[in-house]
């Protein structure tokens, strides 16, 4: 069930960039949001994902 | 009370805390920062004047106004809000505060993150100020893949060097993992 959880959350965590980058009310400036911010999410949660599984391996 | 230690394990409990600290940031941001302005316009401005005060000192004749920066004579461009590194702001912090590790460092290490990222933002803006006058016609690569230059390899090498350097105790052991 964990695992479940946990690869639900991998896979989410990038699309909320992509849900925060709906647009927005009308009288909101214009917006020119800094791209791959769900990559980069994506790449830090493999990172802690591979030193969890270091740590679990010693 | 629910003991979220022994209920997920801490791959679960960093991705539930990162996830958590980003969307926090994300609605704090759209609903209250964003609408309110200041943090946003003085980010934006004094990145601005810094990227211009560096590219004049190094020989650049820049001219500037409010968000504005441009070398003389050519086409400018205009900081806006979502453009000065705020967003990322919360998606550095809510990793770093997701992760675990000892307080005063990781109160370290998120002002050092945010200060190298605004000094980023300011390199950034200069270089934009500078395909602009060099390189118009790829202005819009150059917006769109300037984040990968300039943000990201801070973000993961402070990541890495986080992940690193905090002093964690055994995250899989029986102490704070139950596996039944």
């Amino acid at each position: 069930m964990q695992r479940y959880i946990t690869k639900l959350i991998t896979m989410l965590i990038p699309l909320i960039s992509i849900i925060s980058a709906q647009p927005s009310f009308p009288d909101n400036p214009g917006q020119a949001p800094i791209g791959g911010l769900g990559l980069l999410a994506a790449a830090g949660g493999a990172m802690a994902l591979k030193k969890f599984r270091d740590k679990h391996k010693k | 009370m629910i003991n979220l230690k022994n209920k997920f394990s801490p791959l679960t409990l960093f991705l539930l805390k990162a996830g958590g600290v980003y969307a926090a940031w994300q609605l704090i941001y759209d609903l209250v920062v964003l609408p309110d302005g200041r943090l946003d316009t003085w980010l934006s401005i004094t990145g601005v004047k810094l990227a211009a005060a560096g590219l004049s000192f190094l020989g650049w004749e820049i001219e500037t106004t409010g968000r504005f920066i441009a070398c003389v004579g050519n086409r400018g461009v205009e900081i806006q809000n979502g453009c000065n590194g705020m967003d990322l702001l919360g998606l550095y912090a809510g990793f770093i505060i997701a992760y675990s590790g000892n307080m005063k460092k990781r109160v370290m290490f998120i002002i050092g993150g945010i200060g190298l990222i605004f000094i980023a933002n300011v390199f950034r803006i200069a270089f934009f100020a500078l395909s602009n006058l060099y390189y118009p016609q790829y202005w819009d690569s150059v917006h769109n893949y300037s984040s990968y230059v300039f943000f990201y390899p801070i973000v993961l090498t402070l990541w890495y060097l986080w992940t690193t350097m905090s002093d964690h105790t055994d995250i899989f052991s029986g102490e704070s993992f139950s596996s039944a």
